[in-house]
């Protein structure tokens, strides 16, 4: 399982997995301030972001840091 | 910075042709007060009511308390930043107050708002009973029972509630000018005569996700990074709440009323030096603003040269992140630090409330770090109480316990199982208890 998370210290601490930071509270996988593709093309990182840490093997709750 | 307080106690309230206090007794003009509360047009109508602690009575659709205060002496207004008050920096001088009273503004929700703020929640203050277990049950209250224009914008509608309210506590306090107070007392943080033990408080305020309402300092509620409060200030009312959100921890006049204010007073220059309040907002909606956040609190209480820290939070959820990064901070930097807090994680009160009376493995807190290894508890926000039928309700008539179902209304009047009607929290008006002034947490442990 992996999550993504506008707030990864909630979300380990609750025992989850694989932790990715997500942007925040009120839109955590997209921004609505960017212009449609920019929020797209964010929206498509964060998902990748989350696709990686599914296949990343981890012993405890762990962020897996985003690839910029 | 020298602040008199002169206090005023209302121990009886009488409508009269003439507004004034004498004796313990306030009597109140109603047709006065009302004409005041018309002169803007976005109110329709209003009714005053009189309500006495003790009462069979249960009052509803809470939007806030004032407690009526003057400037006698000094700079500024009561309550600065707000109402059209200036929002010259306040605490120096002498201000009049009257104590065991509250200017209370009821007003039912309008529906569009309802929709689209959770927050606004009922809310109901029963004035004996079993429900009487918080502090609202012991004032005295002026009613302001207020219809307004159906359409007003969500700020509109704050401002108009509130305008009514405070024109209506500045009248009342205004009467008091001229009179000698019963009781005076000098708050200053003179310094210490011997070296003490440097504690702040960190008193950490939510800042709605909703623009322009909630919880403000000298009127401004959005984020923004900490900054430090003479505690005179907050006596003065420079923390104020708003007519929207349903959750004490805003209340107008809880704020000038904080315990934590009234003990640490007491301490200071006793046992240790109280070098001010840090106003650090919380409810942010990103990680790293919460992080900044706690952390530009912490560099400003090392700044301070702090050795202990009391931290305070006024709300709940997800506000919780940035005061435990907070506390986790200010352990780091050596600063010894305390928590005072309601148990608020609702998840385990909904479940079953056998879960969060017996204990369980869920933990009474939404998120904790383990630097956080001080904390007192003022109770949970499990509403359990079943309260009865009463014989007066001021406020309205019915009640919505489900924003997610405006239209389900339970008469006001009749027997009301908080446990099955309410979702997690309690609708008694303070039950949750960010500071520890009720008696109902003796009775969930």
């Amino acid at each position: 399982m992996a999550v993504l998370s506008a707030l990864p210290p909630l979300a380990m601490q609750a025992g989850a997995n694989r932790v990715v930071q997500g942007v925040k509270i009120e839109h955590v996988c997209g921004d609505p301030s960017l212009p449609p593709d920019a929020d797209r093309a964010l929206r498509r990182r964060l998902v990748e972001q989350a696709l990686r840490a599914l296949q990343t093997s981890v012993e405890q709750p762990t962020l897996v840091q985003a690839e910029r | 910075m020298r602040l008199e307080l002169g206090t005023f106690p209302v121990t009886r309230l009488a409508f009269g042709s003439r507004t004034g206090w004498s004796g313990g007794q306030l009597t109140v003009d109603p047709a006065r007060l009302a004409r005041l509360v018309l002169e803007d047009s976005r109110i329709r109508d209003v009714r005053v009511d009189l309500v006495e602690p003790g009462e069979d009575a249960r009052i509803i659709h809470v939007r806030d308390v004032i407690e009526p205060r003057v400037k006698v002496m000094g700079p500024g207004h009561a309550y600065p930043g707000i109402c059209g008050h200036p929002p010259d920096s306040v605490g120096e001088g002498v201000t009049f107050r009257f104590s065991g009273l509250g200017v209370l503004v009821a007003s039912e929700v309008l529906p569009h708002i309802r929709r689209a703020v959770s927050a606004a929640t009922d809310s109901l203050i029963d004035m004996s009973g079993p429900g009487a277990v918080t502090v609202y049950s012991t004032l005295r209250y002026v009613v302001l029972t207020l219809v307004t224009q159906p359409d007003l914008e969500l700020a509109e509608w704050n401002d108009g509630l509130r305008l009514a309210g405070h024109r209506v506590a500045d009248d009342l306090a205004s009467s008091l000018r001229s009179l000698e107070p019963p009781e005076r007392r000098i708050f200053s943080l003179a310094p210490p005569q011997a070296p003490l033990p440097r504690v702040v408080h960190v008193h950490t305020l939510n800042a709605s996700m909703v623009p322009d309402i909630g919880t403000g300092v000298y009127g401004f509620t959005p984020h923004a990074l900490a900054m430090l409060l003479h505690p005179n200030e907050i006596l003065d009312g420079a923390i104020a709440g708003d007519m929207v959100v349903g959750y004490p921890g805003k209340c107008t006049w809880l704020h000038v009323n904080n315990p934590v204010l009234t003990a640490l007073y007491a301490r200071h220059g006793q046992d240790i030096e109280w070098v001010g309040s840090i106003i650090a907002r919380t409810r942010w909606g990103a990680l790293r603003e919460k992080q900044l956040s706690a952390y530009q609190t912490v560099k400003l209480a090392q700044m301070l040269h702090a050795q202990g820290a009391l931290v305070t939070w006024n709300h709940g959820g997800n506000d919780l992140i940035e005061v435990m990064l907070t506390i986790q901070g200010l352990e780091k930097a050596g600063i010894k630090t305390a928590f005072l807090t309601i148990e608020s994680d609702i998840k385990v009160v909904k479940l079953s409330r056998e879960l969060a009376e017996t204990g369980s493995d869920e933990p009474p807190l939404l998120f904790s770090v383990p630097e956080a290894d001080a904390i007192v508890s003022t109770g949970t926000l499990a509403p359990g109480e079943v309260l009865p039928r009463v014989s007066r309700v001021i406020g309205g008539d019915s009640l919505v316990f489900d924003q997610e179902r405006p239209d389900a209304r339970t008469p006001a009047a009749g027997v009301l199982d908080l446990e099955a009607l309410s979702g997690a929290y309690s609708p008694i008006f303070g039950h949750f208890d960010n500071y520890g002034l009720g008696r109902q947490s003796y009775y969930d442990y």
